[in-house]
């Protein structure tokens, strides 16, 4: 009898594990892995859509920012197969594409009778698609566009004679200056300065505008130490002192909340926070406030870029749906809609022309948006950019606490990203 | 015959086969990740780039060598070491205090366990808020004595502080809600013959109430420690670590190398030696509570 019961058991838990096998190794339905804000829910609601629309099953997966990356990593390292489609932040691009985790769309394309991304979508855009950068093979389609922009108070720069955006750095401080000098409680800048991501996305564009580069053109020497990087970073520590006391801890919410208050003059911060801007319930500046690109230095000034990419993991046993799903969300009408419902920025040229989104208030920073990813630039394609990120804020936060001096800061962040990319293989 | 066989082997073995469950739980929760992290700590393990490699101790003499880890270290003991005393003091005031006959104390103790129901998170956020030195309302409230311009979290000076007071205001209860149970569960019988003999309030306290409490205090101390040991959620949502590095916490580093580098080899290696620090540190307790003895 007892050999009965053990046989049985052992036979059930073998049934058991057959069973399970043969449900993961259908194809199930359509699978989208997204962040739980608004970009990331809305084409969530996308899928459900699309779903019912091809009559098919679709599941979505949400997680938050942090999470998605963690969860899009296992799944990918493992080629478990679990997403069909996957929403990623283009800061993860690189990681992904050179493991080819990431399936290759031009075939997809090709089917469709279309040699690949139309030329609708703006260069910048496209670029941050393809690994190696801008040159390589398409691995993923961009869903949402995004690029900081320089917010300004529009009634305070002219109240200092200054009537249109300032182009440069120079005549955008002189103002900011003067405004923190003789406007009550208003201060002339607003830094986002806490350690890590926040500070070093806050200092990207002024590095950039100061014509400094972190690394050569094929990343085998590190550029962090340099005259460029310096001026730079003395000009960052320069708007931190007329920023409000406390930006060492600053992250984009404690921004908005500066500027919602009438408190702050200008700020570089991403577009989600427009439509928070315009809003009369929550904002004392609407009508006060404007958006230009970011003001150059000895460079032209270039915003980070912070698009949402689509994309389809190498293990997907539902590649051809999950490319039609990406090819009609992407397509000019659907972005017309989804920045029309959910505010989601397009990466096509001709859904950020047009006349009737244009028309409406909430869509005016559209052409600056349109120039700033224009003129934007990527983080470095780097697949350790995590590291090599953690370790630049660090020393970024120390100059911008006073701890060390910038160039202090400066020498020890070139030390201690030469070591990672030597560790990662880039300097040998 | 057949039947006889069966029940006969149910009572000998049912006993085993009851527990079977817990122990396959046990076993898949707690004992394999545990001999996993004692082998994935001898690699050099990164997910990104696929690497599993056996290097011996090299993590644990890297780690030894690395300055961030002894930074995080030393912020995380400070930030036990201060915390926990601030809590325990205040706990045990609080106690002896709502333990005795004084008006509304029902109210004041369903109030003051209030802080502890929040989640961290929530708590942190709102810190964030309080803590703004523009328009924070701490700061507004200073300024009504004219007390200006503490930066709080953001400066490196009072980071650390800053958090540990967001620690003491959600934890503190905590300590009194158990100094509290022990207090009112002591015996009257030792009081009694101790106002007949004419002794103080402090003698009382010192040499009747602190000894009898003694074990209640050993393990609402070795709770919380163990538990700030591992500080993140406020952390991480109030500095981020910084600024400069001034809050960074073993937790949030280890986390920063296990899930945004992946180097999951030197993030287990770390988590081992804060684990062993705090079995040392609570074993140091436990010593303490079995050989105390309560009654001479």
């Amino acid at each position: 009898m007892k050999r009965y019961l053990l046989s049985t058991m052992i036979l059930v838990v073998i049934l058991s594990m057959f069973l399970s096998a043969s449900v993961l190794a259908s194809n199930g339905p359509l699978v989208l892995a997204t962040n739980n804000a608004p970009e990331g829910k809305s084409m969530a609601k996308a899928l459900e859509e699309f779903g019912k629309l091809k009559n098919i099953e679709v599941e979505v997966v949400e997680a938050p920012y942090a999470n998605l990356f963690e969860k899009e990593l296992l799944d990918l390292s493992k080629g478990t197969g679990l997403y069909d489609i996957i929403l990623l932040d283009d800061p993860w691009f690189t990681q992904f594409a050179e493991n080819d985790w990431l399936t290759e769309l031009t075939t997809y394309f090709l089917e469709k009778k279309e040699a690949g991304l139309s030329a609708d979508f703006i260069d910048k855009s496209q670029a941050i698609c393809r690994y190696p950068y801008a040159k390589g093979l398409l691995y993923a389609v961009p869903a949402v566009g995004n690029a900081q922009m320089f917010f300004y108070r529009k009634d305070l720069f002219e109240k200092y004679n200054m009537f249109a955006a300032p182009a440069t750095w120079e005549e955008a401080y002189e103002v900011m200056l003067k405004i923190k000098e003789n406007e009550d409680g208003v201060f002339g800048y607003v830094l986002r300065g806490q350690q890590g991501n926040p500070v070093v996305a806050q200092f990207m564009p002024i590095f950039w505008s100061f014509n400094a580069k972190m690394f050569n053109e094929d990343k085998t020497e590190v550029w962090i130490d340099t005259p460029e990087a310096l001026n730079a970073l003395n000009f960052f520590i320069e708007l931190k002192e007329i920023s409000p006391p406390g930006a060492e801890s600053f992250n984009a919410q404690q921004l908005a909340t500066y500027m919602l208050q009438g408190k702050a003059a200008t700020t570089i911060n991403w577009p989600a926070f427009v439509p928070t801007f315009e809003d009369p319930k929550q904002s004392k500046i609407v009508g006060k406030i404007a958006y230009a690109p970011i003001p150059s230095a000895v460079a032209v000034g270039a915003s980070e870029i912070g698009h949402w990419l689509a994309a389809i993991p190498a293990g997907s046993k539902n590649k051809d749906m999950a490319f039609e799903f990406i090819h009609w969300a992407t397509s000019a009408e659907k972005q017309k809609e989804l920045a029309l419902k959910w505010g989601n920025p397009p990466t096509r040229k001709s859904v950020f022309q047009d006349p009737e989104l244009l028309a409406m208030s909430e869509f005016r920073h559209y052409p600056v948006l349109l120039q700033a990813i224009s003129n934007s630039k990527p983080r470095p394609r780097i697949s350790n950019w995590n590291e090599v990120e953690n370790t630049f804020g660090i020393h970024l936060s120390k100059a911008v606490a006073g701890q060390v001096s910038p160039k202090e800061a400066l020498v020890a962040a070139q030390k201690e990203v030469e070591k990672l990319m030597e560790k990662a293989g880039y300097i040998k | 015959m057949q039947v006889g066989n069966i029940s006969k082997w149910s009572e000998k073995n049912l006993k085993y086969l009851l527990i079977v469950p817990t122990v396959f739980l046990l076993v898949a929760l707690t004992i394999y990740p545990l001999i996993y992290a004692v082998i994935a700590s001898l690699h050099v393990i990164n997910i990104r780039t696929g690497e599993n490699v056996f290097v011996g101790f090299q993590n644990f003499i890297e780690i030894f060598k690395d300055q961030y880890f002894w930074n995080a270290f030393k912020n995380t003991i400070v930030f036990t070491g201060v915390g926990v005393t601030i809590e325990f003091t205040l706990g045990l005031i609080l106690a002896l205090f709502l333990s005795s006959k004084i008006v509304g104390r029902n109210i004041f103790r369903s109030l003051l366990l209030s802080p502890m129901m929040l989640p961290p998170i929530v708590v942190a956020i709102i810190f964030k808020i309080i803590y703004i030195p523009e328009f924070g309302v701490i700061n507004w409230f200073l300024g009504l004595f004219g007390i200006r311009g503490i930066l709080w979290e953001a400066s490196v000076h009072t980071a650390l502080p800053s958090l540990i007071l967001v620690d003491i205001w959600e934890w503190t209860p905590f300590m009194f809600l158990i100094l509290l149970a022990g207090l009112q569960s002591l015996p009257l019988d030792p009081y009694e013959a101790a106002v007949v003999d004419g002794a103080s309030g402090f003698q009382i306290f010192r040499y009747i109430t602190f000894p009898l409490l003694k074990p209640v205090i050993v393990i609402a101390l070795l709770l919380r420690i163990m538990d700030t040991l591992r500080i993140f959620d406020q952390i991480f949502i109030m500095t981020g670590g910084g600024p400069a590095n001034a809050t960074e916490t073993l937790s949030l580093y280890i986390y920063r190398h296990g899930f945004r580098f992946y180097n999951i080899g030197y993030a287990t290696a770390m988590s081992f030696l804060l684990l062993i620090f705090t079995v040392i540190i609570s074993n140091f307790f436990i010593r303490f509570l079995k050989t105390e003895k309560v009654f001479e």
